[in-house]
């Protein structure tokens, strides 16, 4: 590969990347930050939890990338009788045309490019858990048989904060397996002027389609190739490490709220992050200012409170800022 | 790549070097100033100044040589010439695989273009040579400044140091000694000799233990008498002609005290000063020890010093109270009759008893002894003492009885001997 095969296809990444934000920026208003952070996701081979108020855009916002990308696409509406059958799939005795009868698996709505598990949080913990195995391996297994899902495979999860009545909290483990979690606030006032005029009037809204799955999957190989100087790198683990309170990089916030500090895979998500916010920037390498941008949505949700914590109602948000502003860049 | 980041690195170097050592200098010079004003003061060598400022020349100029021919350009380096040209953390990746050479075509494309960005700096104006105006004016003005003080040294260090190696100063005087009951006759010597010591500065830190000098200090701890004080002071006055007592004790009161204050704290010192305060104040000192002052108890130039013992001056004082009673009968008698005519008087001999200072005298012992034997207070205060006792025997029966254990006594500390005589004085006094 030469320089100028390098530099092609930076711009080529950078060119997929701005036509995909500016397509789903024709319907979703505002909210670039978590357009950004979707899309690096999906290029990263990472899954998003989405969590905001209701009607802030969230489901809209899914529906938008699906279209634009040019991918099958299927929704989830978790409610807490939802079984894990209803995700995956299951199978179902059919007969032959000369007799007999034999098992047939029937999809579920898993089998799809983007799957939006909408309230994820509002059903039990074993259907939560049948996502397990489809985030992390990319494949189902029903039976003795094991399905293996297409690529690009990116589940976006959203989960109300407010109603916590009748719900059900993420497990860790699944939880971690989350690439990013983005919250979606409340769009300003300026944003909420567009969003009528685009709402409350006849306009066309509709996106087309950019990018299909075997470019996405360039732009994941091409991410991939970003080279990162090991002082960079040491940088992403110092962050990862200073998360845990017996860590020498440790916050007095980490040491004091902090039950179980931020897994491997938060340090992955980083450094990957990293790498396709540098070749979004047009750059070769990966810069400290690259995995700091990627710190919040990256860590916030892999860092667990302990009982003060929670009783203090710590944000871990505050927690990651910290770790920011106090582990050294060199 | 590396050698440009290197140019870079050193050319950083170099100014935060100069930097630095500007921003030393003046604090360097300022303090070689202070040394030339203090050398000057204090009359030391005036080489000192000039070395301490070459020696801080030296240094300045080894630092800032070998902070510029420093070849290792480390990551933390590459990342402030980063960030001084703002160049987004490119020239400190690009540093570290530049560093380890590497054949990925994504790395290879990477230094490419941190080279080219590279080239497009200015480093000159990115780091321009450090100014300090006023650091360096401030550095010249104090080094010529120290270089003038040390240039018009006075020739006072040598003279000094003529003067103190004099031997005709620092020898001891010869004092005549002191006939005086109860006073050594060498008391005076010796107290020239240790004083001459302090002045000049040759007597030993451990001297206070000396037998010798323990028991001087006894003997001037003792002296009470003010007669006794008065020849010790005739015998070492410098001028022994003069006919003035007071000025002599005077004289050497001032000397013990300021003798006093150039010696540590130690017995030494607190005898002279204790003499200090016997020969400024003898009258107060009399009437602590006990001693009444008397015609014949005043001090003569050159007559026998031996004066009353304590006791016969007390008993002056007694002899003296009954001649002022004397003499109120005979001025009630006979209003024209000299005064002093009484049967009493403070002698046989015709001099001032009976005089109105005698008896003032007199009268103001009596009113002292008065207060001392004030019956009632001695009454209320043996009252006192019984109850305490009664209340304490019926706290003693009250309690469990206990064995005595030896083992838990200690005894008392062990009064020094040069301020032995001083609490037996004390202790005699209260009583």
């Amino acid at each position: 590969m030469t320089a100028t095969a390098v530099a092609q296809s930076i711009d080529q990444f950078r060119d997929r990347f701005s036509r995909i934000t500016q397509e789903v920026a024709r319907r979703i208003v505002g909210h670039e930050e978590i357009v950004n952070g979707t899309v690096t996701s999906l290029l990263a081979g990472g899954h998003v939890l989405l969590e905001g108020i209701p009607g802030v855009g969230k489901t809209s916002l899914v529906h938008t990338l699906a279209d634009a990308l040019h991918l099958t696409f299927s929704r989830i509406q978790f409610t807490p009788d939802l079984m894990p059958a209803d995700i995956v799939g299951t199978n179902i005795v059919q007969e032959h045309s000369h007799g007999g009868t034999f098992f047939e698996f029937q999809p579920g709505p898993i089998f799809a490019n983007v799957v939006l598990a909408d309230e994820i949080n509002r059903a039990t913990p074993k259907t939560q858990s049948a996502l397990l195995e489809a985030m992390q391996d990319v494949s189902v297994s029903v039976g003795k048989t094991t399905y293996p899902l297409e690529q690009p495979f990116l589940v976006m999860a959203t989960q109300n904060p407010i109603e916590m009545e009748g719900t059900y909290p993420l497990p860790e483990a699944q939880l971690d397996r989350f690439f990013f979690k983005l919250k979606v606030t409340y769009p300003s006032e300026s944003a909420m002027h567009e969003i009528l005029d685009r709402t409350t009037r006849e306009t066309d809204r509709t996106v087309t389609r950019v990018v299909d799955g075997p470019e996405i999957m360039d732009m994941r190989r091409i991410a991939r190739s970003v080279p990162i100087a090991r002082p960079v790198q040491a940088y992403a683990i110092r962050l990862t490490l200073g998360s845990h309170p017996g860590s020498p990089y440790a916050t007095p916030l980490v040491t004091r709220y902090v039950r179980y500090g931020a897994s491997p895979r938060a340090a992955q998500a980083l450094v990957l992050a990293g790498k396709i916010q540098a070749i979004n920037h047009g750059q070769a390498f990966v810069s400290i200012d690259d995995i700091r941008s990627a710190a919040l949505p990256a860590l916030r949700h892999r860092i667990l409170l302990n009982f003060e914590g929670e009783a203090d109602e710590v944000n871990t948000d505050t927690i990651v800022t910290e770790l920011l502003s106090t582990v050294a860049t060199e | 790549m590396i050698a440009a980041v290197a140019a870079a690195a050193r050319r950083r170097r170099a100014r935060e070097t100069s930097r630095l050592l500007w921003r030393v200098a003046p604090i360097v010079s300022a303090t070689g100033l202070i040394v030339a004003a203090f050398v000057r003061w204090r009359n030391a060598s005036a080489v000192i100044p000039p070395v301490l400022l070459v020696l801080a020349a030296a240094a300045w100029i080894a630092y800032a040589y070998l902070q510029r021919y420093r070849v290792r350009v480390s990551d933390a380096t590459a990342a402030a010439i980063d960030d001084d040209a703002h160049l987004g953390g490119e020239l400190r990746s690009a540093a570290w695989f530049a560093a380890r050479g590497t054949t990925d075509p994504w790395a290879g494309f990477h230094l490419e273009r941190a080279a080219d960005h590279l080239e497009s700096i200015d480093f000159a104006r990115l780091y321009p040579p450090v100014r300090a105006r006023r650091a360096r004016v401030a550095t010249g003005v104090m080094v010529a400044l120290a270089l003038l003080l040390v240039a018009t040294f006075p020739e006072r260090p040598r003279a000094v140091a003529a003067t103190r190696v004099a031997p005709s100063e620092t020898a001891p005087r010869k004092v005549p000694p002191v006939a005086l009951e109860g006073v050594p006759a060498e008391l005076p010597q010796e107290l020239e000799d240790l004083l001459a010591a302090i002045e000049n500065g040759t007597l030993p830190a451990g001297s206070a233990a000396d037998a010798a000098l323990r028991n001087t200090l006894t003997h001037l701890q003792a002296l009470k008498d003010p007669q006794a004080l008065a020849a010790l002071a005739r015998a070492m006055a410098a001028d022994r002609s003069r006919a003035d007592d007071g000025a002599k004790m005077k004289e050497l009161a001032d000397r013990a005290k300021r003798d006093a204050s150039m010696t540590p704290p130690s017995d030494i010192r607190d005898a002279l000063q204790q003499l200090s305060k016997k020969l400024s104040d003898p009258e107060r000192e009399m009437d602590s020890a006990g001693f009444e002052k008397s015609d014949e108890a005043q001090p003569q130039a050159g007559a026998d010093l031996a004066g009353p013992p304590p006791q016969s001056s007390r008993d002056a004082s007694a002899i003296a109270s009954l001649g002022m009673v004397a003499l109120s009968k005979q001025e009630a008698s006979d209003p024209n009759a000299p005064p002093g005519a009484g049967a009493g008087g403070a002698s046989s001999s015709p001099g001032p008893g009976g005089t109105m200072a005698g008896i003032s005298k007199a009268l103001r012992h009596e009113i002292i002894e008065a207060n001392e034997d004030d019956v009632s207070g001695d009454v209320h205060t043996a009252e006192r003492r019984q109850t305490e006792r009664g209340k304490a025997a019926a706290t003693f029966t009250g309690s469990a009885s206990g064995t005595f254990d030896a083992t838990r006594a200690s005894a008392p500390p062990p009064v020094p001997e040069t301020r032995r005589a001083g609490i037996q004085t004390y202790f005699s006094r209260k009583q």
